[in-house]
């Protein structure tokens, strides 16, 4: 039995672009996009292109419904500019339409006037942006042969 | 002149396989790229492990370079393994053929399948202008 193919597709990508103002600041799972069922992924990447001035702690997971931090060994830090490349995703298939998307982590810097120096309360942040990408090629898809 | 307002799309060719396509020892055809394919990376993904009796190994590769791409993919372990895209064979001066050879030391088994994904690029091919 063959296994030969010589459909070629394009590669897709789910591209989502999040600021300060987009995120929502309570910790619960935020959909992004519905990838679709046959979805195999090959990876991707989450870029902070401009630290989030955040008075406190500020971090991001990304992963499905079911587990909210799948392609996020650890929070992302969006106080700090940066791209990490994603974890766990390469090879992952998705077996029915799945939700992706963001959950973040949030909190503001209490005052503490009897520290020493005393602690003056966070504040939310007024800048702050960044993007994911998730790559993927689809199951017995075929958008053309060789050209 | 270098600059080039021509960008192009990303391809992928995706070929799932199962034990039973693969024998043993054997270079199995699963795509050719013609002249100018820059492979960019891909995933050989094992997907059901082998139940084979003895060890159980994957390579990919080109005709005259069978695991040049991948090698020792254990076949009986579930795992995504990256392939590696450096060296000469990466751009293709030629029409090619790439494939699978699995290396299986004992008796066949009744369960394996795994996906191979090759990602590339074509030199001087233009999907749409930019800039």
């Amino acid at each position: 039995m063959s296994i030969a193919q010589s459909q070629t597709q394009k590669v897709q990508a789910v591209v989502i672009p999040f600021d300060f103002r987009t995120l929502a600041t309570e910790a619960a799972f935020q959909l992004a996009r519905l990838v679709p069922n046959g979805a195999l992924l090959l990876g991707g990447a989450i870029t902070v292109s401009t630290a989030f001035d955040t008075g406190g702690t500020d971090e991001l997971d990304f992963g499905t419904a079911a587990d909210p931090d799948a392609y996020t060994s650890s929070p992302i830090d969006l106080t700090a500019p940066g791209t990490t490349a994603l974890t766990g995703a390469a090879g992952v298939i998705f077996t029915g339409d799945t939700q992706v998307g963001l959950t973040r982590n949030y909190e503001l810097t209490e005052a503490d006037p009897e520290a020493e120096p005393p602690v003056e309360a966070g504040e939310p942040p007024t800048e702050g942006e960044g993007v994911i990408v998730l790559r993927y090629v689809l199951l017995n898809r075929g958008d053309g042969q060789y050209q | 002149m270098l600059f080039n307002r021509e960008h192009q799309f990303a391809g992928a060719v995706v070929v799932p396989f199962a034990f039973s396509d693969l024998g043993t020892g054997t270079f199995v055809p699963a795509l050719n790229l013609p002249t100018h394919a820059v492979i960019t990376g891909g995933l050989l993904v094992v997907t059901e492990v082998s139940n084979s009796s003895s060890t159980d190994t994957l390579a990919f590769g080109l005709t005259g370079a069978p695991t040049g791409f991948a090698n020792n993919v254990n076949f009986k372990a579930l795992a995504a393994t990256a392939l590696t895209v450096t060296g000469a064979n990466v751009a293709m001066t030629g029409p090619s053929t790439l494939g699978i050879t699995r290396t299986r030391a004992g008796t066949e088994g009744t369960t394996g399948k795994g996906v191979l994904v090759v990602q590339y690029v074509l030199a001087g091919r233009a999907d749409f202008p930019h800039g």
